[in-house]
């Protein structure tokens, strides 16, 4: 059973006073499923509704039809909420308390156990980077990057195995940016569903299994990333130079043999389509095989770019999300 | 009741200078006034006024801000959030009134007067029953409006009532002033207990109005709440 089904789901607003500015639309049927252990970037233009697809997620808004279920349930079920984890775009966190304070009181909030409080809060603060100092600190009295790595140790509190992040590393700096990388892998590794909504592409191509582009509130395409190992991918393979470069013929007869698909080439680097690693790993032995000399091989990268700058130049939409 | 949500908020609330400001100058002076004139009736309905400044945008603030969203996720159902913030601004109204009339009590013992046990029982109890229906009501209309609108929404309320009912005792319509009376009586819900001191039977009709005033409010708040849309891609 999936983690998370969205069927059809249709969202809109009234704007304007009275609703005498129209509807609009912001999901115009969406439909998803999201898999238990998968890291799903949402991605699209201001207006797309990735926000408004978040909000239906997260019980926030309230979809005009069409169904949500996790793990079967409503999405407000207390116990669906007691195992999920929000990290918000908008890092409005109750600035009067300190930091420790603020993971105390979501901690409370989960009803975890009182007895391990201080030190389930205390090891997520240092995952995060968060040392004492700032843990005693107003949250007030945090920069940017401080509200965003402690907005991510509240969303991780009680392991939660659902787990939505939006724009969760704006602001943070590269070495935060490595650490979220790290418990993002344990988190997918612990079988958590993982949903990121955000514009950082390179971020979410490299973190996410699969990637959803949404688009005038529909899904418009739906990527693998060469984070799913598990899928099929494009692989840049570079030969060296020191060797004269082999035939497109030769290198899509090798490519079929093993069980991979030649794309093209642009000297010194031959494109391959290969079903998953274990495709990958089976080319690269047949090319090795074959005497040609390969000096590098990388899953391809900027698929999503393309995805994005071809969606930026559709006309815009009026979609408030 | 959640313990959490209820320390919380209040923290929240004694750790705003202006609130704390407005608290102060609502207790020490009729406590002054109290101790001149030996007499604990400027302590009488303190309950009311303390309630409106605890309760003053509980939901509308949040709202607003967004802090709501982040407490929204966690195991926390939205109508325990509408009745433990009003349960806080009750205990806390409840409480900071019985320390102020254990102050006033205590400096009219040091003037020689001896207090009457059974008024003050009067007090504490209208008092807490003042800031009940106070808060529920101030509640109700911070779910209506964001920010501290509320505050706004119920100082409009009353001033209209008060014109309306001018107006209707000027003219002689005596259903309107009826009515207008009933309109205020909802917006600041009280309970009498002077019953008590006279040895008579309490009002029924006046207990059963301010329970459903009070019941009323926090049913529109919870209705309120439950229909709201929290995300900003709401707008």
């Amino acid at each position: 059973m999936p983690a998370i089904e969205v069927e059809n789901l249709v969202k809109s607003y009234t704007r304007g006073m009275g609703g005498m500015g129209g509807r609009v639309t912001a999901l115009a049927g969406v439909s998803l499923s999201f898999e238990p252990g998968e890291t799903v970037g949402i991605i699209g233009p201001n207006g797309a509704g990735k926000t408004t697809l978040l909000g239906c997620l997260l019980g926030f808004l309230r979809p005009d039809s069409g169904r949500l279920a996790i793990e079967g349930r409503a999405v407000d079920d207390l116990e669906i909420r007691a195992a999920t984890g929000y990290l918000p775009e908008r890092l409005v966190l109750d600035r009067w308390m300190s930091g420790m304070a603020f993971m105390h009181y979501h901690h409370a909030l989960l009803k975890l156990p009182e007895r391990a409080r201080h030190d389930d809060c205390q090891a997520l603060l240092d995952r995060v980077g968060l040392d004492r100092e700032a843990a005693d600190r107003r949250v007030g009295r945090y920069s940017r990057g401080m509200l965003q790595r402690l907005a991510l140790a509240q969303a991780l509190l009680g392991k939660p195995r659902f787990l939505y992040l939006d724009e969760p590393i704006s602001g943070v700096d590269p070495a935060g940016i490595v650490t979220f990388r790290e418990i993002l892998s344990g988190l997918s590794a612990s079988g958590a569903t993982v949903i990121i909504n955000s514009h950082q592409l390179s971020e979410v191509e490299r973190v996410c299994h699969r990637v959803v582009f949404v688009k005038q509130g529909k899904v418009e395409a739906m990527e693998t990333t060469h984070a799913g190992a598990s899928h099929s991918r494009v692989l840049r393979v570079r030969l060296s130079a020191l060797q004269a470069p082999p035939t497109a013929e030769r290198l899509s007869t090798l490519a079929a043999g093993a069980g991979a698909t030649f794309r093209g080439w642009s000297a010194p680097d031959a494109r391959f389509a290969v079903a998953d690693d274990a495709g990958a790993t089976a080319l690269l032995a047949a090319l090795i095989g074959a005497g040609i000399a390969v000096v590098e091989a990388s899953p391809e990268e900027g698929r999503l770019e393309r995805l994005f700058t071809g969606a930026q130049s559709a006309p815009p939409v009026g979609d408030p999300a | 009741m959640n313990p959490t949500l209820v320390v919380a908020f209040l923290r929240l609330r004694l750790t705003s200078p202006l609130r704390l400001g407005l608290l102060l100058l609502l207790t020490l002076f009729p406590l002054g006034a109290a101790v001149i004139t030996t007499s604990l009736s400027p302590l009488g309905g303190l309950g009311a006024p303390i309630a409106l400044i605890l309760a003053a945008g509980a939901i509308g603030q949040d709202v607003s801000s967004g802090t709501l969203q982040l407490l929204l996720v966690r195991p926390v159902s939205r109508p325990s959030v509408i009745v433990n913030r009003w349960l806080a601004s009750v205990l806390a109204a409840a409480g900071l009134t019985i320390a102020v009339l254990i102050l006033g009590t205590i400096g009219l013992l040091l003037k020689g007067t001896h207090p009457d046990a059974l008024d003050l029982g009067r007090m504490v109890l209208e008092s807490t029953c003042g800031a009940a229906g106070s808060a529920a009501v101030m509640i109700m209309l911070s779910t209506l409006v964001g920010g501290l609108g509320d505050v706004a929404l119920l100082l409009l309320a009353m001033i209209m009532t008060q014109m309306v009912e001018g107006l209707a005792t000027f003219e002689h319509w005596g259903w309107v002033v009826r009515a207008s009376e009933e309109a205020k009586d909802a917006l600041l819900p009280q309970l009498s207990f002077e019953w008590m001191l006279h040895h008579t039977p309490p009002s029924w009709f006046a207990i059963v109005s301010w329970a459903s005033t009070l019941t009323l409010a926090l049913a529109v708040a919870i209705a309120r709440l439950n229909r709201r849309e929290l995300s900003y891609a709401a707008g």
